[in-house]
């Protein structure tokens, strides 16, 4: 089916139900129409509302991020309560980029390792650098000051001072005051000053009052709490399903029709008065075209009757829209807006990676139970699973056999293997840029699940490398991290994943030729190269 | 406590203990047909799968439900037309299409990131309308 290539070994020749499944494959489309800071719109064709659907609850519930979890309350003299103090702080974002070197908690060493010891109160909570990062938020408003009272903001909570030695990726988890805070670029001073800017209020306190807290935040989901969810908001909507000819409908039924139908039409219809001929007409509501309301059945069915009555085929007038095929795929437009916690980008590409986590979860147990139960599993779609497990870098995702299976001329040429740089490859999603040598801006990419933020001039990436460089140049405001940033003390796998890219140095260390050189299995990626001015 | 008996916050996403990922209950009742019991999953996954399922021209049924939100489990229930293709081999590929559907949408985004990376730094403006469409 579909001309399956040679190269493709995963279909084993004269097994028809294994070629239709792969006939199963779809290629959906994904466009890019807006990447603000925090903001991103894009839509997603060729595919239909139950993929949609999954990548919006993947976005909003499953891509980690770190919040406050656990608050120790020593003073507090607010006006608040403990508990609402402690849930103010865990709605308060943390910039989340380097989550995915954090552990759960409760899968971490320290939590194991107690439980593993059954040591101390059961109900103790146990956190370390690898799982958890500790604030303090300690202010006292002055009893002899001038002010009367004053604002406990995000600007208050400040490192636990013992974190300051720990690695890289701790550091860089602060509170984002506001959503569009910079990540790269050094904070607008006139922009530093607005209100907006002064932080997330907490609570007050009045004159001699003191709040004195320890949080703990730590790594979890919006599926646990949603005060782990990057998104402010994700949603999509679709075209307007149903098509009406307007012009024909217009001009056949009589305007007391029109008023009923446009009454029934629950406001996705309107009637206007054509300026000509003066007669009323049937327009459609912005609403109604932007998608936001859907024409009830009800009123199809009323302008149905009304047509039939005026002698018109109404299966010519009213029409299913071409977005909808047979197979329900339509285009979805997706609006993501980011807390401010993760780049929007970055929000997509984590949900794309969590859904696949999803799916590959599945995969051991699907063996297993096909074992027990003595059920023959398909070899070709076993091994098919078996490939894509292995299917971890870019380069072999280059090389995967699913391109094979596109229809038309499609074709795919792989240079010598473990060579990255001489993988050539040409197809209908290739452009330009990918066929080229921008391949290994693709594998950073694809490796570090980090996206290259491209706000303003500077093509600065947001992997946490760069984002140290201007941490080191104290390019996060009024936090003032300058003074208490050390060298960083790595051991281990950590010397080797942050030890290139921890320098403040104006310059990346790494070579384009290093970047495809290395290319070892366990290896942390190097950060791209900055793109040729 | 007055929370003695909450859940724990983390079990809608934590696999318990001895716990499969996956269970296979074969229906005895009718031909080709079997439920696979899913934890630790919610529609996120059951819809997509299903979807999958029913673009298969040899799936005759699939289906899913979540049994109660404080069950952390769906119960995906698959019927095939010929008994030579096993409700599990229709999973299988159905969790291939997808996998490889989602692969294809990471591709896309990387690209559209590329491209959008070069638009940027060709200087025009990324409000402008032919970039939009
Ligand atoms: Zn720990």
């Amino acid at each position: 089916m579909n001309g399956v290539s040679a190269g493709n070994g995963a279909l084993a020749p004269g097994r028809t139900e294994s070629t239709e499944s792969a006939s199963l494959q779809r290629f959906p489309k994904l466009r890019l129409t807006r990447l603000a800071a925090t903001e991103c719109d894009f839509t997603l064709s060729d595919t239909d509302i139950s993929v949609a659907n999954a990548l919006r609850r993947a976005m909003i519930a499953s891509v980690p991020t770190m919040s406050i979890d656990l608050v120790t309350i020593y003073v507090n003299d607010s006006p608040l309560h403990d508990e609402f103090v402690a849930h103010r702080l865990g709605l308060v974002p943390l910039r989340s980029d380097t989550a995915e070197y954090f552990n759960y908690n409760r899968d971490c060493d320290c939590t194991q390792s107690r439980i593993a010891a059954l040591s101390g109160n059961p109900m103790e909570a146990t956190n370390c650098e690898k799982c958890s990062v500790e604030y303090i938020l300690d202010v006292t408003c002055p009893p002899d000051g001038e002010l009367e009272e004053m604002n406990v903001t995000s600007r208050h909570l400040q490192m636990d001072p013992r974190y300051f030695d720990g690695p890289a990726y701790v550091r860089a988890v602060v509170p984002i005051h506001r959503p569009d805070q910079p990540w790269e670029l050094a904070p607008d001073s006139s922009r530093d000053r607005t209100s907006a800017d002064a932080g997330i209020v907490i609570c007050k306190l009045r004159r001699g009052q003191r709040l004195y807290v320890r949080c703990i935040a730590k790594k979890g989901t919006g599926r646990e709490h949603a005060k782990w969810s990057p998104v402010a908001a994700a949603s999509y909507r679709m075209d307007p399903s149903v098509r009406l000819d307007l012009g024909r409908i217009n001009a056949v039924l009589s305007s007391e029709q029109k008023r009923l139908i446009v009454k029934m039409g629950g406001g996705a219809l309107r009637v206007e008065a054509n300026v000509v001929t003066g007669d009323v007409e049937i327009v459609e509501d912005e609403a109604y075209l932007r998608g936001r309301i859907e024409i009830s059945n009800d009123c199809l069915r009323e302008l149905q009757f009304a047509l039939e009555e005026a002698g018109q085929n109404p299966f010519q007038l009213i029409t299913l829209s071409r977005g909808s095929d047979a197979e329900g795929q339509r285009t979805f437009y997706f609006t993501l807006e980011s807390t401010g916690v993760l780049p929007p980008e970055a929000i997509v590409q984590s949900s794309f990676r969590v859904l696949i986590e999803k799916i590959l979860s599945l995969v051991p147990c699907l063996r297993d139970e096909a074992e027990s139960h003595s059920i023959a599993l398909n070899q070709d779609l076993s091994y098919l699973l078996l490939s894509y497990e292995q299917r971890r870098n870019q380069q072999e995702r280059l090389q995967m056999a699913i391109y094979g299976n596109l229809p038309g001329g499609m074709t795919q040429t792989v240079g010598a293997a473990g060579a990255f740089g001489t993988t050539q490859y040409a197809g209908p999603f290739s452009t330009p840029a990918i066929a080229t040598g921008s391949a290994t801006a693709l594998y950073a990419q694809g490796q570090t699940g980090y996206t290259p933020r491209y706000a303003g001039e500077a093509v600065a990436a947001a992997t946490p490398y760069a984002a140290y460089q201007n941490l080191a140049a104290g390019a996060w405001g009024s936090q003032d991290l300058t003074g208490t940033l050390r060298t960083p003390q790595f051991g281990g796998a950590d010397a080797a994943r942050w030890s290139t890219g921890v320098t403040t140095g104006d310059q990346f260390p790494i070579s384009g030729n290093s970047v495809a050189g290395a290319e070892q299995e366990d290896q942390p990626p190097p950060p791209p190269p900055p793109l040729p001015q | 406590m007055a929370d003695d008996n909450l859940p724990d916050r983390f079990e809608s996403i934590v696999l318990p203990e001895g716990v499969k990922k996956l269970r296979y209950v074969p229906d005895t009742r009718l031909p080709n047909c079997a439920s696979f019991v899913i934890e630790r999953e919610d529609h996120t996954l059951a819809n997509a799968l299903r979807a999958q399922l029913l673009r298969d021209r040899n799936v005759l049924f699939a289906a899913y439900r979540v049994p109660h939100p404080l069950e952390h489990h769906v119960i995906l229930k698959v019927q095939t037309r010929r008994s030579e293709y096993t409700p599990l081999e229709a999973l299988c590929a159905a969790l291939v299409a997808l996998k490889n559907e989602i692969h294809v949408l990471e591709d896309e985004f990387a690209n559209e990131l590329q491209n959008w990376a070069a638009v940027r730094k060709a200087g025009i403006d990324a409000g402008n309308a032919a970039w939009r469409t």
